[in-house]
């Protein structure tokens, strides 16, 4: 049996009276990286938080790596990396100055504070700059010494909060490729909102909605999560719509100009089959057929919406 | 331990990369190197110009406008521009959740921001090492201890300070509100003392708050372990709230978890101080050269003559006694257990009490009910209203039948506040409080009532009547009651004497070591005569004052002494005085027979003033070594004062210098003697004088201001009775003369260091801070 990377067993916090997150169960046994999806207030952050120890929950387990992060805060602290939504920079300090107090605080040896400075900054392509104060640097370049920091101690996880959340497009694609570098050797777990972006870098999803685990899977069966009901079709002898409404499962056809039509539909296999045959007998020359897909913002809304 | 140093250090590095750190630091030398070279340069100037200067150790750093006690007075205005953003800056960048996902612990990341603070207030204490190290180097014998001492009261208070502004801080993301809140804090703080001190809860509780009193002690140059602890106790509960505040804060709590926490915090605190504050488990250390912070040596020994007897010192207070009552009303009662605390300090086990009274039979009364008239208050409601001004409860009030039951003292000391000592085995001792400026007794009055507790001789005054003499016991402006009666703080009832009057007609008492006869008006009859001198035989001391124009009376009681008053009257005419009034002066003699008598000596514009007086003059050798104590003036005048035969009275003409007469000006004329012999193992003492003013009421209540002259009749008396007491009485308050009165150094000198410090120091770090900052910035 694989040992956990990450073990959530019945964790719920509650904010004064109300509950951020009810009765959450995650397992992460595999590395890669995890996508934590979820509508504003739906207690991902409380999750991030839990995790990374900067709450404390009220009930349940976290375990990292094995050790359980009540019990002992400090060794489970030093298996994580953790980058707040904001990130947690201090902008009179330059790179190199803040990343020495990040290992002094991480507690990373003293021997091997250059090693892991050096290796951090390279990894997120801060070398060169490493003498410039925070302040000065672009959101960028302040978004990759926030990562930098989470990595710097080499944790078994790294949990980053919205990492793209304000850079700019191109900022997004370096950002997106430095988290794919990173979590080559390690588990990442990403929050954000953004579903392309998901698509582009996560293995997986877990979404979280009204305290809740929604969803819990790869890409693909998030992407086939709602069975489609829909298809086009290409009809080049271009018919007439109530001539394909009558055809048997069809329950509503829109045309979309031409020789195009969406045809809704109660069975969308036998309804594939029952316009092919119509369309063979009424010599409605089927240019092509195929079912609509799913788009991912289908099912987010649709997840966010199950409760 | 390297992560709290590394946050420290993360902590330092963004203070001096800021502005506010080089603000506080410049505007701090600036401030205090203002008051230092201030007071330096008077104490330069006046040692330069006129070689003067005393104690300058005190004046550099203790006294009003001393370094160490003025920081500690606004140091609470610097502290929160220093703390506000320490964890309210980490809040709003969010530079917290970094320390929180990071694998430490809330009491490591507290330690660690509180230990930047605790580094940057040693370098605002090493600011004041400096002044402390110049002023080590230009005043001769400086006094070490008490400057370092003094620095190390600042740095425990700032210390403390810091923890409070820490504390703020962790409720706030804006670094404004915490710099105001920490103010308005530390404000309260320098305050919260003299708050709720009716309430003996709230008054431990304020007291207990008020840090810069318990920095001052340090000042003062007292290291005592409860304020040591205090500072460090304090210092950690702050530190412990904010680690509880971010804890629970990071948590989803309950209140029970809340009052868990909290309780047990306050418990802790609680216990710590309730163990610290117990009397016993003090521990002092005066370090200040000559320990002017500790009883003197003469109230050590009497209050270590009273013995391991369990002691309680009852205060019983009049509450209608509107001059007095407040010196022992629960306001009071902490200054008052501070004003003891160098008695409880030699004695631990001593208890303070205070117990309250009221009665009709004192003007204090009266007055209630001429300002009650309007209001037409009956009795009972006169007594309710000052009860309650005082916040003292009906039921604890005792009426006067009450209270002269518990101590019939108070009855013949009309009805003001007294300090009743008791000791176990039931002996008891009284100190007074007096009608004067001050009210509270002083160290030689409590340390004199202490003293009749113990089995040290206590020397007994006795006051010769029955031929029309003065006395202590009859009021009057020629009699002597100011010096005897118990009001009076001076007076030797006070001063470690007992005082009673004597007749001659029968022996005199054998416990009468010191016998008074001044300006008797009636001969003695010959069992008199007979008794006196068997008091003389027996070794007996006296002081024998005469008048001019009866000095044939006096002069048949000092035959004996071979001493004899001389006839007329003794005129000095100078610069307008009644010629008659004359300002005597000591001899060098005079300071041999008691110490009181060195600093009259030594200054020229101390006098005894003597109205009309005749001279006395040795007329045969009767075996005593004879002093000549007092002279006419030798400052003003000098030898012009003579015998004046003629004339008596000279308000009208001044009197001439007749040789047909036989008058000569041919002064200075010794007015009074001193004699002593061996009489057995002891030394018998005599003092003889030609007036009976001197220490008469009037007299010592009369002012020479005008001519410039500071009467000391007073000294005379406590020199005069000391000398007969064998030095016993009055209780020996001196202490060793300073000695960091030399400056070593000029004026000029002095002022160049002072634009070192005010200008040149302030302006490179102003320029360094700015190059620093802009040299970053450019990163």
């Amino acid at each position: 049996m694989s040992e956990h990377i990450l073990s959530v067993k019945g964790l719920s916090h509650k904010y004064n009276v109300k509950w951020a997150i009810k009765d959450i169960n995650i397992e992460i046994t595999q590395k890669g990286i995890y996508g934590l999806l979820g509508s504003n207030g739906a207690g991902k952050s409380t999750l991030m938080n839990i995790v990374c120890g900067v709450i404390r929950q009220t009930e349940g387990e976290v375990e990292l790596v094995g050790i359980n992060t009540i019990a002992n805060p400090v060794e489970s602290k030093k298996k994580i990396g953790f980058l707040p939504q904001k990130p947690p920079l201090h902008f009179e300090l330059t790179i190199l100055e803040y990343l020495q107090h990040c290992a002094g605080i991480r507690g990373i040896a003293k021997d091997q504070v250059s090693s892991a400075i050096l290796k951090a900054m390279d990894q997120c392509s801060l070398t060169h700059m490493k003498n410039r104060l925070i302040k000065n640097l672009s959101g960028g370049f302040q978004q990759r010494v926030g990562i930098a920091q989470a990595i710097l101690h080499e944790p078994e996880v790294v949990v980053l909060d919205e990492p793209t959340n304000g850079l700019d497009p191109n900022q997004v694609l370096d950002v997106r490729s430095l988290i794919r570098d990173i979590a080559k050797n390690r588990t990442v777990i990403i929050s954000t909102h953004i579903l392309s972006e998901v698509q582009a870098i996560c293995d997986r999803i877990i979404m979280v909605e009204h305290g809740n685990i929604v969803f819990n899977g790869s890409i693909s069966e998030f992407d086939n999560y709602i069975a489609p009901d829909t298809i086009l079709v290409s009809l080049l002898g271009m018919p007439a719509i109530e001539q394909i409404a009558s055809i048997e499962g069809v329950l509503d056809v829109v045309s979309l100009g031409a020789t195009e039509y969406r045809v809704k539909s109660s069975d969308v296999q036998s309804t594939i089959e029952n316009i092919v045959q119509k369309s063979v007998n009424e010599c409605w020359k089927l240019n092509g057929i195929y079912l609509e897909k799913t788009s991912m913002n289908d099912v987010f809304a649709a997840l966010s919406n199950q409760k | 331990m390297r992560e709290i140093l590394r946050i420290a250090k993360t902590e330092l590095q963004t203070m001096f990369y800021s502005p506010v750190a080089w603000f506080v630091l410049i505007v701090f030398i600036v401030q205090t190197g203002s008051l230092f070279f201030g007071v330096l340069d008077g104490i330069a100037s006046s040692w330069e110009y006129y070689k003067g200067g005393s104690n300058s150790t005190m004046s550099l750093f203790v006294y009003n406008g001393g370094i160490n006690s003025t920081v500690i007075s606004y140091l609470f205005m610097y502290i929160p521009l220093l703390t506000m953003g320490i964890i309210s800056r980490e809040i709003s960048s969010g530079s917290i959740k970094l320390l929180y996902s990071s694998p430490i612990t809330n009491s490591q990341i507290i330690f660690g921001k509180y230990l930047s603070m605790v580094a940057y207030v040693f370098l605002l204490a090493l600011v004041l090492v400096c002044y402390g190290v110049i002023a080590i180097i230009t005043v001769d014998n400086a006094d070490i201890p008490l400057i370092f001492t003094g620095i190390l009261g600042v740095f425990l208070l700032a210390c403390a300070y810091a923890a409070v502004g820490v504390f703020i801080s962790s409720f706030t993301s804006y670094q404004i509100v915490a710099a105001l809140g920490t103010f308005v804090v530390l404000t309260l703080l320098n305050y919260v003392g003299g708050w709720g001190q009716t309430i003996p809860f709230v008054r431990e509780v304020t007291y207990w708050l008020a840090m810069p009193g318990r920095a001052n002690t340090f000042v003062s140059g007292i290291i005592c372990t409860e304020d040591l602890i205090y500072f460090i106790t304090i210092s950690l509960l702050f530190l412990y709230l904010t680690i509880i505040h971010l804890k629970l804060k990071r948590e989803a709590n309950g209140k029970c978890k809340r009052v868990k926490y909290y309780g047990i915090l306050l418990l802790s605190v609680l216990a710590v101080s309730y163990i610290t504050t117990r009397p016993s488990m003090k521990i002092y250390w005066d370090v200040a050269r000559f320990e002017p912070n500790t009883l003197t040596k003469a109230s050590q020994e009497i209050v270590g003559a009273i013995g391991d007897e369990g002691m309680v010192i009852t205060t019983y207070t009049n509450i209608f006694d509107s001059n007095m009552a407040y010196y022992g009303t629960p306001a009071y009662q902490l200054m008052d257990i501070a004003d003891m605390s160098q008695y409880t300090r030699f004695k631990p086990d001593t208890k303070l009490k205070y117990e309250y009274y009221y009665t009709k039979n004192h003007p204090g009364y009266q007055k209630l009910k001429q300002r009650y008239a309007e209001d037409k208050l009956t009795d009972d409601e006169i007594l309710e209203k000052v009860a309650n001004d005082f916040s003292i409860p009906l039921r604890d009030i005792y009426t006067e039948e009450e209270i002269l039951k518990i101590e019939p003292v108070i009855g013949e000391d009309g009805f003001q506040i007294i300090k009743v000592v008791e000791l176990e085995n039931g002996k008891k001792g009284y100190i007074r409080y007096f009608d004067d400026a001050t009210v509270i007794p002083d160290e030689s009055n409590i340390s004199s009532g202490l003293k009749r507790l113990t089995s040290l001789d206590f020397p007994k005054v006795a006051f010769v009547g029955g031929h029309d003499e003065r006395t202590g016991f009859d009021e009057g402006g020629i009699n002597y009651s100011s010096f005897v009666k118990k009001k009076k703080r001076y007076s030797l009832y006070n001063q470690g004497f007992d005082i009673t009057s004597v007749t001659l007609d029968k022996v005199v008492p054998a416990d009468i070591n010191i016998m008074i006869i001044a300006d008797i008006r009636k001969p003695f009859t010959e069992i008199e005569f007979k008794n006196y001198q068997q008091y003389i035989d027996r070794g007996g001391n006296l002081l024998i004052l005469g008048e001019p124009f009866r000095e044939n009376l006096t002069n048949e009681i000092i035959k004996p002494f071979g001493m004899e008053l001389q006839p007329g009257v003794v005129v000095q005419p100078f610069g307008g005085n009644k010629a008659d009034v004359l300002f005597l002066r000591p001899t060098k003699e005079t300071t041999e027979i008691s110490y009181h008598f060195d600093a009259f000596y030594n200054l020229d514009q101390y006098t005894m003033s003597s109205n009309r007086a005749t001279s006395v003059k040795m007329v045969e050798d009767k075996g005593f070594d004879v002093r000549p104590l007092f002279v006419t003036d030798t400052i003003n005048g000098g030898s012009h004062a003579w015998v004046e035969l003629e004339q008596k009275y000279f308000e009208e003409a001044p009197p001439v210098v007749n040789g047909n007469v036989g008058e000569t000006a041919n002064g200075p004329i010794t007015m009074m003697y001193a004699l002593n012999r061996k009489i057995g193992d002891r030394t018998q003492k005599i003092i003889i004088g030609g007036d009976a003013d001197i220490i008469s009421t009037a007299e010592l209540s009369t002012s020479y201001w005008s001519f410039r002259r500071q009467t000391q009749n007073n000294t005379f008396i406590y020199g005069a009775f000391n000398w007969f007491s064998d030095n016993q009485s009055p209780v020996d308050m001196r202490r060793p003369a300073p000695i960091d009165n030399k400056y070593n150094s000029t004026v000029s000198t002095t002022r160049d260091v002072r634009s070192i410090f005010i200008y040149l120091l302030p302006a490179f770090l102003l320029a360094f801070s700015i190059f620093l900052t802009l040299r970053r910035r450019s990163k």
